[in-house]
């Protein structure tokens, strides 16, 4: 079976994913996410992928109390809130409980991109277990699919010690159970799963901030919005002033240079700043709005900035629709 | 008001890698040391308030890993998504309501699993704060330097609360960091965010709490000294950190006002006799003291130098190392809550502040206390 | 202070739709907020605090609370809290506000669930839900455990999907009267969901729910806060959750034993015995059209397997003895932190009679239910009177 072939963009996607009516442009701000996680596997987790690479074995964890077996091995057996410490060896077959073929595209968190569809989809009960599990099953026609059918295992030849030395389960006729083997967990290594989230975000802009991004790039302009209730500029510009949950709807133009109100002087670096460290945050009051803006000054000795200081917006050449446009400010 | 105790506390060690234990592991932890000291079945509880932040954990819907731990089959979990002194209050709101006569509170929270500066930058909103890379400790150093230039705090009156917690946290053996710091320590480590030093900043940790909240009446089943809820109060400061006011804590002051009113506290320091602050970095200590009402506005390195919140003085302040010493980031709420209930039951051991009637405790949302919740318990002698 | 009873005074909603283009996300939720606020004609200032609710990863922001909380809802210099589990949000955000209110802690409180799916997928966003290690390589976002349970369901009771087509024949059209729906289909027909693309068998296209992108706001008021702002409240009577085991998979669960325990719990509470005939309307969640037939039984509208029989008979028809869903349910609106949130408003609106062309006639009693997670549920009961 070839998971890797098929992927569609066609129909299919423009059915799910735009069903409103028009699809004119619309001015998003993009964000792509991508948190690196370093999950704890916990040692039941750990020794069965050592089994499982090692020796081509499929393991539970049963609970000492209720003699519960659970897949996936776990800690805790909820049933009796009592710890559960042993893996039991278990057969790699199984009986198919219920099916499916997933059909529609999707980004996996894990890698950005699509995962690669039409893939089989089964729910089965391995021999010997408890609970249920679900995991791929090496069928995409369901008219070939019916639920009693018996699974086994498939493993990979070349193992990594992760789900995928498991790549599906096929379909087979009934065979004979082969005997059960209890096994103590060992101290072995610690080990965790690298996991990713990563998603690649489009925030709708709406019509305030669309207007502020589009003046700082096009023409080099800050513009700010006008409290109808309490007089407050606020710059840069939402629709609703949060002291008096009005709508602001007078936009106002603001000079591009101001005073400092504070700052910080930053050393740290991390993968989203925007300028390599060390520089300066700062809170400006440009000269007519009355909400301070935070941004960024290229300067990075605290010695030669003070509140109060003046200041001057420096715009990027070529803008991208960002707040960093306005690529920094720089004492005048 | 109706009276909800706190009858039974549990904690894990804190400290930086917790890296053979599960989310679920770690909450059984917690869960199991509470029900064996107190000699209970998950049957005993009613229902199950839990905190924890899915971009920390990784994971949407972060409370599902912990299901089998915290024993919910057919019971009511429900899960604030913030600090663990949120989940507290409504876990108390669950029995003041009349709904449940017993409500576990779990939080736990593991800084090593992500990467907490990607964890925080999350935090800022994408159209105007996020691009510039803002995180915890930018704008930490922002709203430092910005009470300093008001106030004229010095960085020696700072550090003097760095020296304070880390002297404190090697009575609790909890703690993640047990080292002792001296003044020359905090200011020659070098600069992060100016004006805060590396040591002015909490470590990253891992770990759980859990407590047992009962209704009156069955209190003194659980415990000889359960631990009253006597004052609460709530309050959220502006979100962009453009309008917000960076040189006092006006959301941790106006969620005090509330509490002490609740409370019946018109003398801040003179009625209570220990305090849990939510430290996030040392001048934020002494930002809190002001926003408070230990102190007057702009007093707070004065108020540090005068000794009244040792362990000696009047008003302890963090008697267990506060977040400068453990910062497990969600659970730390709950934390100074469970603290201030060991110190209000006599079971403090070591960092036992002696005859402590009425205790102060705090929590944070979002970027330096823009959510504030603040909590005054009394034992039966405080309320 | 005693416990107090707690009343829904006021109800907001936004135009549920697939895409907002023409707000951002605080400008969308300020909408249902405003409604809100103005169907009762409070000011933001009479609200004691905010309760506001979103699934985190769907659109990337964490804390997404101090943002929403503050520019777009009522929360400045007020209590601000988030509670966010999955599906179930937005029951779990109505059941905190109950505990908020009845606890007597605040008189007045404002709960938002709100949802920008298009922004992140809702997919994607719901494999991040699950076990990084032993579900995520797998799992294709809700709609395939869902359709593993229309499998198992299928082959246990000889449901067929003809009728499971006529729960979305049902839904959509109710929709149709329904003017905050997403889709509102009122000529759908039977074949037209039987040609529709086999999505994950045994689902089609028309039998799952949308990804709608929307928010809803309910103000909640007291005994003593409620003669002061309606003489038209609907009264949370009883709030029930039940959990589970931490993998989905533990139990097959297409019979959803969770729903069976949490609205026996709450029919306890209220004194129903019958439900089909002591209550007058119900808004279930149901993310698959087969999802509807299975919980109407686990909720005791029917015993189990009798799903479909239910249905034929007309019982949960618009015009039947316990219609199922006036509002069009999830299957024409789902925006996720706001969806079980909706079926407690419209469960509210029922009571009110203020349903318009959705109305039920005498609706006294109403049931919310709201649903996710690992297969958790929350059930609400609303009445015209507080429990006694």
């Amino acid at each position: 079976m070839d998971r890797n072939s098929n992927i569609r963009k066609g129909t299919l996607e423009v059915i799910i994913m735009s069903r409103g009516k028009d699809k004119e442009k619309v001015f998003q701000i993009k964000w792509k996410t991508d948190l690196p996680y370093r999950y704890s596997m916990g040692k039941l987790s750990v020794q069965f992928f050592k089994e499982l690479k090692e020796n081509k074995k499929l393991h539970g964890s049963k609970c000492p109390k209720c003699g519960k077996v659970y897949f996936p091995p776990r800690a805790v057996c909820a049933d009796c809130m009592v710890e559960m410490t042993r893996l039991i060896e278990l057969y790699d077959t199984g009986t198919l409980v219920g099916f499916t073929v997933v059909n529609y595209p999707f980004v996996d968190p894990q890698t950005g991109g699509l995962r690669p569809f039409p893939y089989g989809y089964g729910l089965f009960k391995l021999d010997g277990v408890d609970t249920y599990t679900m995991h791929f099953i090496d069928e995409v026609d369901p008219a070939k699919l019916r639920v009693g059918m018996r699974v086994k295992a498939v493993f990979k030849e070349e193992r990594e010690g992760n789900l995928g030395d498991i790549p599906y389960y096929e379909i087979i006729k009934e065979e004979p159970k082969p005997k059960k083997v209890e096994k103590m967990v060992e101290n072995i290594e610690e080990k965790v799963f690298r996991g990713r989230i990563k998603v690649p975000y489009k925030h709708v802009a709406g019509a305030y901030v669309e207007r502020f991004i589009t003046e700082i790039g096009k023409n080099n302009k800050i513009m700010g919005v006008k409290c109808p209730k309490c007089g407050k500029v606020y710059v840069p510009p939402k629709m609703i002033c949060f002291n008096c949950f009005e709508k602001m709807d007078e936009w106002v133009e603001v000079s591009n240079q101001g005073s400092v109100k504070g700052f910080t002087v930053v050393t740290h670096s991390t993968p989203v700043m925007p300028l390599d460290p060390p520089f300066a945050y700062a809170l400006i009051t440009l000269d007519g709005s009355n909400t301070e803006i935070v941004h960024i000054i290229k300067e990075s000795d605290p010695k030669k900035l003070k509140p109060g200081m003046r200041v001057e917006a420096v715009f990027k050449d070529k803008p991208r629709k960002r707040i960093t446009d306005i690529e920094y400010f720089r004492p005048i | 008001m109706d009276k909800v105790a706190i009858v039974g506390i549990a904690q894990t060690k804190y400290e930086a890698d917790k890296i053979d234990q599960t989310y679920s592991e770690l909450v059984f932890e917690v869960v199991k040391k509470l029900m064996d000291g107190l000699g209970i079945t998950k049957d005993d509880i009613g229902s199950v308030v839990t905190s924890s932040n899915d971009f920390n954990d990784g994971r949407t819907i972060a409370d599902m890993a912990i299901q089998d731990a915290v024993g919910s089959i057919g019971k009511s979990e429900s899960r604030v998504s913030g600090d663990g002194a949120f989940a507290y209050i409504y876990g108390a709101m669950r029995i003041l309501s009349e709904y449940y006569d017993t409500v576990m509170v779990v939080s736990h929270c593991k800084c090593s699993e992500g990467d907490q500066y990607l964890i925080n930058n999350s935090i800022f909103d994408p159209f105007y704060q996020r691009a510039l890379g803002l995180d915890q400790i930018s704008a930490a150093g922002l709203m430092a330097n910005m009470y300093v230039n008001k106030y004229g705090i010095t960085e020696e009156q700072a550090a003097k609360v760095v020296l304070k917690n880390r002297k404190n946290a090697l009575n609790n053996p909890y703690a993640h960091l047990q080292e002792a710091v001296t003044i020359e320590d905090v200011l020659f480590s070098p600069m992060i965010a100016y004006p805060l030093k590396e040591l002015d900043l909490p470590p990253l940790s891992d770990g759980a709490v859990a407590m047992l909240l009962t209704k009156e009446e069955i209190a003194k089943k659980f415990t000889d000294s359960p631990v009253w809820l006597m004052g609460y109060g709530s309050c959220t400061d502006a979100y962009y950190l453009g309008h917000r006011t960076m040189t006092d804590l006006i959301g941790l002051e106006y969620a005090a006002k509330e509490a002490y009113k609740m409370a019946g506290i018109n003398d801040p320091i003179r009625e209570i006799d220990v305090a849990e602050v939510y430290d996030l970095f040392s001048y934020h200590e002494l930002m809190s003291y002001e926003a408070l009402g230990f102190c007057g506005k702009g007093e707070g390195g004065n108020f540090i130098e005068s000794g009244e919140t040792e362990m000696t003085g009047n008003t302890p302040v963090n008697p267990s190392g506060g977040v400068l010493s453990s910062n497990p980031t969600m659970a730390n709420g709950l934390i100074r809550v469970a603290e201030i209930a060991l110190q209000l039951m006599g079971k403090a051991n070591k960092r036992q502040i002696p005859n402590a009637k009425v205790g102060l405790a705090n929590g944070m949302n979002g970027i330096c206390s823009q959510g504030n919740c603040v909590l005054i318990f009394g034992n039966d002698g405080g309320v | 202070m005693a416990k107090h009873d707690v009343a829904i005074v006021g109800i907001g909603q936004t135009k549920h739709r697939s895409k907002r283009r023409d707000v951002n996300i605080p400008e969308m939720i300020y909408e249902a907020v405003k409604m809100a606020l103005d169907d009762v004609q409070l000011a933001p200032a009479d609200i004691d605090a905010v309760i506001i609710g979103n699934m985190d990863h769907f659109e990337g922001i964490n804390f997404s609370e101090m943002w929403c909380g503050i520019d777009a809802a009522p929360g400045y210099l007020k209590p601000v809290v988030k509670v966010a589990t999955g599906g179930t949000t937005g029951s779990s955000l109505a059941i905190c506000g109950y505990h908020n209110v009845a606890s007597g802690m605040y008189n007045k409180v404002l709960i938002v669930g709100w949802e920008k799916l298009q922004e992140g997928g809702a997919t994607t966003g719901i494999i991040t839900a699950f076990d990084p290690v032993w579900e995520r390589p797998s799992l294709a976002g809700a709609l395939g455990p869902l359709a593993l349970m229309a499998s198992m369901y299928q082959h246990k009771y000889g449901i067929t999907a003809e009728q499971a087509a006529r729960v979305t024949v049902k839904n959509r059209r109710n929709a149709a009267n329904n003017p905050f729906a997403h889709l509102k289909m009122p000529d759908l027909t039977v074949e037209d969901v039987m040609k529709s693309q086999t999505i994950s068998h045994p689902l089609r296209l028309h039998d799952c729910c949308p990804q709608s992108e929307g928010a809803c706001a309910v103000i909640y008021a007291n005994e003593e806060e409620t003669k002061n702002i309606t003489d038209n409240p609907a009264w949370i009577q009883a709030v029930e959750t039940a959990h589970y085991y931490t993998f989905g998979t533990d139990d097959a669960m297409y019979n959803l034993p969770t729903a069976t325990m949490a609205s026996k719990k709450a029919y306890k509470k209220v004194g129903i015995t019958d439900p089909v005939k002591d209550l007058d309307v119900a808004e279930i969640y149901e993310p698959t059209s087969w999802s509807e037939l299975a919980w109407t039984e686990a909720l005791g509208f029917c015993k189990f397997g009798e799903g479909g029989k239910l249905l034929d008979e007309g019982i949960t028809q618009m015009s039947g003895e316990l219609p199922v869903n006036p509002s069009g349910g999830v299957l024409s609106t789902n925006p996720i932190g706001a969806t079980a949130l909706i079926r407690v408003a419209e469960a509210a609106i029922q009571v009110m009679g203020r349903g318009d062309k959705r109305q039920i006639p005498d609706v006294e009693k109403s049931l919310a239910m709201g649903f996710g997670g690992s297969l958790w549920t929350e059930i609400l009961i609303l009445g015209k009177e507080p429990l006694r």
